[in-house]
């Protein structure tokens, strides 16, 4: 049996090693193909509107409740319905793509509805999906569209999806999120009905009535978890995490003198027996708070609309921002200037998309204040 | 080794779990030029064709048919489950129908085996063959699934049903491959080796190339079979053929050759956990990011709704190569060799008995396997329990 050559041994020693597996898989994740069927993911999230005084005084149930939507189809499905790949030679092109958003859009309109109660949606309670971005799973590229919904507090939530009905007999429509303070997991068939039960907002909406206090915790706790699903959602926030993490060494002063003699060294003064955690942890933490406080900066600029960075540099200095911090593990800069460029790296990491901080949204008549704490918890989770 | 110190262990996991984060999610992509490919399909899409109905059944039945074989091919092709569901929806108005046409009902049925629904795909050939005994195809269905389930007398007589309606070629073929499965290991391969060298056309001799290959590993003649795997696949290369010399290099301990055919391969499940066997037997750590993929995979299936009993030979085999399970592997593939019965079902659940030092498993599985009939020198060639200490499983 052969054995495969072992990985060179860097000047840096494992830290190295590390990255280049670390990076290796996640290269190596991001190619192969699924062998599921073909499946769309659908998120659904409440967010409570907030009621100005008169209505909680009055103690209705029936308030209005906004929802948050996100679809994710992938186009090699939508090119059953829709001809994306317009010339016919199995290469989706940008171009293509481009010519053909208008009719996808309508064809999800169409295909995915709202359907509050008895009768179908109207007014504010539908789906008016608008593009929201391009994303790559593991069988290929998906269309991903948002919508905002505002339905009425007594009525259940409820779908309609059909969409590849008659195209694919395997198709799933895949379900998350967060509703009447109930998470959602659920799966769809659109063969089988397609009509989807999301729950209602009535629980959450008479358990909060009347009580800021337990309103600014939930929706604190809405905003962290949002917060931690983006971060879990972005290569690039893994791989910026792995680079400022891995030149970290979390040593642990010897505990070994910890109610034993204190073996003294040939110099230097007696590692005291409260054995505490290594100056390690305190890099650590200052790095993480660079990152989040640039990060609610960046975040309060662009979603108060003060700032409007393009992709077309934003996303090339992000990749180099991660870059930099990576070879500066390869590579360290001995004295303050690694360290300086982590913290800087760290803050221009924040200036993300500005698509990204559509949530959370601003909306008129929402209490300012519970505003700022949503937009703190989200960053501080991401 | 690099991760021999407690940091390196410690990076070394988060690595992993960075990178298991990983798969299964969506990366964000931005649009590029309009020139630039953003996706590349197995093949153009075929939209459904708007066929004028009569009674539900759609008129132009070789249209559809057409359209049918050709997301089956994509299906068998690329390993993508989609095309299964593609094929399904395409046959949605004959679906079931006891008086649909045959073509339709006989495609219905591949697309069931497809899926490993054999019973249902069962269903449809034994009334097909009485409906339309004169069609070789139907037969020739209906002869796969019983050998699949080890039903060799019954395979036998569809064999000789697929002659008489006047394939005499597939019907010899059917018949040769059965034999060998019985264990007269001289008659099929010599029979077969006839065969490979009287026809002219390379689609067909590349098929029988590949089952003169298996009938060759069968006999315990591994370098003959090798040489006509790798002839069949020159010929025509197909996934199913692929696969199969796959493992008889790793069965052989030849695990750079056997990475080197599956690297150009569509990464279905069956893949991938062939190559992490590979790597993992090679010390690549890479295998480790395979083996959360299939378990990503296997989440997904789950999620979905489907029905994890149908791939209990890969997720058995999991257990196995990539888990060291050998007692988990042994309740997956017994529930495995329920639904299907291929020498590669009876290995993994005789090895697995073995490992698992389960003498009484293995006695009944033995039993079992002499009353269908099955005589395989690589199964022949498993060693029964030892009493001593537990084996080691890398891959074997």
């Amino acid at each position: 049996m052969s054995k495969a050559t072992a990985l060179p041994s860097p000047k840096c020693g494992w830290t190295v090693s590390s990255v280049v597996v670390g990076l290796a898989l996640m290269l190596f994740c991001s190619v192969v193909l699924a062998h599921k069927g073909s499946d769309a993911y659908l998120d659904v999230r409440q967010t409570t509107v907030q009621p100005d005084p008169a209505q909680l005084a009055d103690q209705r149930d029936d308030l209005p409740q906004e929802y948050q939507f996100v679809l994710s189809v992938a186009l090699r499905d939508l090119d059953q319905v829709v001809a994306v790949d317009a010339d016919g030679d199995a290469r989706i092109t940008w171009g293509e793509i481009r010519a053909a958003s208008p009719q996808l859009v309508q064809l999800l309109r169409q295909s995915v509805r709202l359907e509050p109660g008895d009768g179908p949606s109207h007014g504010a309670c539908g789906l008016a999906w608008q593009p929201d971005r391009f994303e790559r799973r593991s069988d290929g590229l998906y269309l991903r569209v948002a919508a905002q919904a505002l339905c009425p507090s007594t009525r259940a939530l409820v779908l309609r999806y059909t969409l590849f009905r008659d195209q694919d007999a395997n198709h799933r429509l895949l379900v998350t999120g967060h509703v009447g303070g109930a998470d959602l997991l659920l799966t769809a068939s659109p063969q089988q009905g397609g009509v989807v039960h999301l729950g209602d907002a009535r629980r959450t909406s008479s358990a909060v009535a009347g009580h800021p206090g337990a309103r600014r915790w939930a929706t604190m706790k809405d905003y962290f978890l949002l917060g931690m699903h983006h971060l879990l959602l972005g290569y690039d926030h893994l791989a910026f995490l792995l680079a400022l993490l891995l030149p970290l060494q979390l040593r642990w002063r010897s505990d070994r003198v910890n109610g034993a003699a204190a073996a003294r060294p040939a110099s230097g003064p007696v590692v005291p027996a409260t054995a505490g955690i290594g100056i390690g942890w305190q890099g650590l933490l200052r790095t993480v708070t660079a990152f989040t406080i640039g990060h609610s900066i960046t975040l309060v600029l662009a979603t108060l609309g003060w700032t409007a960075a393009s992709p077309t540099w934003v996303e090339p200095v992000i990749a180099l921002s991660i870059g930099v911090s990576a070879l500066l593990n390869l590579r360290p800069c001995h004295g303050c200037a690694s360290n300086c460029w982590r913290w800087v790296s760290a803050w221009c990491m924040d200036m993300d998309l500005p698509g990204c901080y559509r949530r959370p949204r601003r909306r008129t008549g929402c209490c300012p204040g519970r505003w700022r704490v949503s937009t703190w918890v989200w960053r501080a989770a991401s | 080794m690099m991760f021999a110190t407690r940091g390196g262990h410690l990076l070394a996991v988060l690595a992993l779990l960075l990178a298991h984060a990983g798969v299964g999610a969506a990366t964000p992509v931005v649009p590029a030029g309009d020139d630039d490919v953003a996706d590349v399909l197995a093949a153009p899409t075929v939209r459904r064709s708007t066929a004028t109905m009569t009674a539900g059944i759609p008129v132009d039945t070789a249209a559809v048919a057409r359209q049918v074989r050709g997301a089956i091919g994509l299906a068998r092709q690329t390993g993508d489950s989609r095309y299964w569901g593609r094929a399904q929806a395409l046959l949605h108005a004959s679906w079931d129908r006891t008086d649909a046409p045959v073509d339709l009902l006989q495609l219905q049925a591949t697309v069931q085996q497809g899926r490993h629904e054999f019973d249902a795909a069962r269903r449809i050939l034994e009334a097909l063959v009485v409906r339309a005994p004169e069609r070789p195809q139907v037969w020739l269905d209906l002869a796969a699934l019983d050998r699949l389930q080890a039903r060799y007398a019954a395979t036998l007589r569809a064999c000789d049903a697929v002659e008489r309606a006047g394939a005499a070629l597939y019907g010899q073929a059917c018949r040769l491959e059965t034999v060998s499965l019985q264990g007269r290991h001289a008659d099929a391969t010599q029979g077969l080796q006839a065969l490979v060298q009287a026809s002219q056309d390379p689609g067909q001799r590349s098929w029988l190339l590949s089952l003169w290959a298996e009938a060759l590993e069968r006999a315990g003649r591994d370098a003959p079979a090798l040489v006509a795997y790798r002839d069949s696949l020159r010929m025509q290369a197909d996934l199913y053929t692929a696969v199969a010399l796959s493992d008889l290099l790793l069965r052989t301990g030849q695990l750079q050759p056997a990475l080197k055919v599956l690297q150009p391969l569509p990464r279905t499940d069956a893949v991938l956990l062939r190559q992490a066997a590979a790597m993992r037997r090679l010390d690549d750590p890479r295998w480790q990011s395979l083996r959360a993929e299939l378990r990503t995979r296997a989440e997904e299936l789950l999620r979905r709704g489907d029905d994890p009993d149908l791939h209990g030979r890969e997720a058995a085999l999991v257990r196995l190569w990539l888990d060291d399970d050998p007692a988990g592997a042994l309740v997956l593939a017994r529930r495995n060799l329920e639904l299907q019965r291929e020498p590669l079902d009876w290995w993994l659940v005789l090895h697995s008995a073995a490992l698992a030092h389960d003498s009484g498993a293995w006695a009944q599985l033995q039993a079992q396997r002499k009353a269908v009939g099955l005589q395989d020198r690589r199964i022949d060639a498993l060693r029964a329990p030892a009493a001593s200490a537990q084996v080691k499983v890398r891959g074997e």
